[in-house]
């Protein structure tokens, strides 16, 4: 014991490596302190509410191409945008795809959401795509529940089931492809029934 | 039957392509279409299409594509088989292109190429090949 006791006899430490050793511990125990918060920060972030960085009430735009032509116009009650996804997501979205002659395509769902600044627009929940008929085309009334917009391509597509009438005309299948610009080309998949009304129908569906 | 032509098309197929450039459908895989008491089962169909979008002409391919319709009166149907039947609709008319078998009531025609008056339920052999034909005469 004496040992030990005479241990501490000595003047060990001198005034100045009293002060460094304080300053070590403090360091040390605000390095333990800072190691420990960030599980609880990492915790907080996580519960942290996804917020949009900005948000837009009845958002309205139209887009054109190259040479200044419109080419669609799509509006929604709001629109909110979050940065850290490079998404936007939209509120009773409606897009109208103008065609170079005859009429335009109108989209309409209960929701959407915009992916790569615009290539890709997905529209979810009671979608209908419509366009009016004209002298060289029939009306078509399509309805889905989700349905993607590829800008590039000019496609409309999903794999969900589609419904379609048209004039009377009613096709369903499981899929469907339809590349929108004039003249227009769609695929159907996964047993596709057809019905081609006659020519006078007592039962031809009321148009749209 | 006559009023088969009153009757709706429906069609039926594991995928379907619809073309407004050339107003065509093109129907592949399991196709089945059927009018009144007319069915068409085929591997692939092509139906060019009317402004109105009834067809004006059908082209049906399979191994071999099935055709069968009901006679009016008690003439019982008429059952047709090839690799290709086509369906002229202003004619009214159909032809059997391939291994063509065209079989009415009891009475049986091959040949590589028939042509069927549908309106008037005569037909027309030829093409290369023989031509046979077996009628059964009725009971006395």
């Amino acid at each position: 014991m004496s040992a030990y006791f005479g241990y501490f006899d000595r003047p060990f430490w001198s005034g100045r490596q009293l002060m460094l050793a304080i300053l070590f511990a403090i360091i040390g125990a605000i390095a333990w302190w800072q190691l420990k918060t960030p599980d609880e920060d990492a915790g907080a972030h996580r519960t942290r509410p996804r917020l949009p960085d900005y948000v837009v009430d009845r958002f309205s735009a139209v887009e054109t191409n190259d040479s200044g032509r419109p080419i669609r116009h799509l509006k929604a009650i709001e629109l909110r945008h979050y940065a850290t996804e490079n998404v936007s997501e939209l509120d009773q979205p409606r897009l109208e795809l103008y065609q170079i002659k005859g009429p335009s395509w109108h989209a309409k769902a209960d929701r959407g959401t915009i992916y790569a600044d615009g290539d890709q627009i997905r529209l979810e929940g009671n979608v209908e795509l419509n366009r009016a008929g004209d002298d060289e085309n029939r009306p078509a009334h399509f309805e889905t529940e989700r349905l993607d917009i590829w800008r590039k391509q000019g496609l409309a597509e999903t794999d969900l089931e589609v419904r379609v009438n048209s004039d009377g005309d009613v096709l369903t299948a499981n899929g469907m492809r339809l590349w929108y610009n004039e003249p227009t080309r769609t695929t159907f998949h996964g047993r596709a029934r057809i019905r081609l009304a006659p020519e006078s129908d007592p039962e031809q569906d009321p148009s749209p | 039957l006559k009023d088969d032509a009153k009757q709706p098309i429906l069609i039926e197929a594991d995928d379907v392509e619809v073309r407004e450039s050339d107003s065509t459908s093109v129907y592949v895989g399991n196709v089945q279409v059927d009018q009144g008491s007319m069915q068409l089962l085929a591997d692939h169909v092509t139906v060019y299409h009317r402004e109105d979008r009834q067809p004006k002409f059908i082209i049906a391919l399979g191994k071999p594509a099935r055709y069968k319709q009901r006679l009016d009166g008690d003439q019982g149907e008429v059952h047709a088989f090839a690799k290709r039947i086509e369906y002229n609709a202003d004619k009214d008319e159909l032809v059997l292109i391939g291994d063509g078998v065209l079989i009415q009531g009891e009475d049986r025609l091959t040949s590589e190429r028939i042509i069927y008056d549908r309106a008037r339920a005569q037909f027309r052999a030829g093409g290369s090949g023989r031509v046979k034909i077996t009628i059964t005469p009725e009971e006395q």
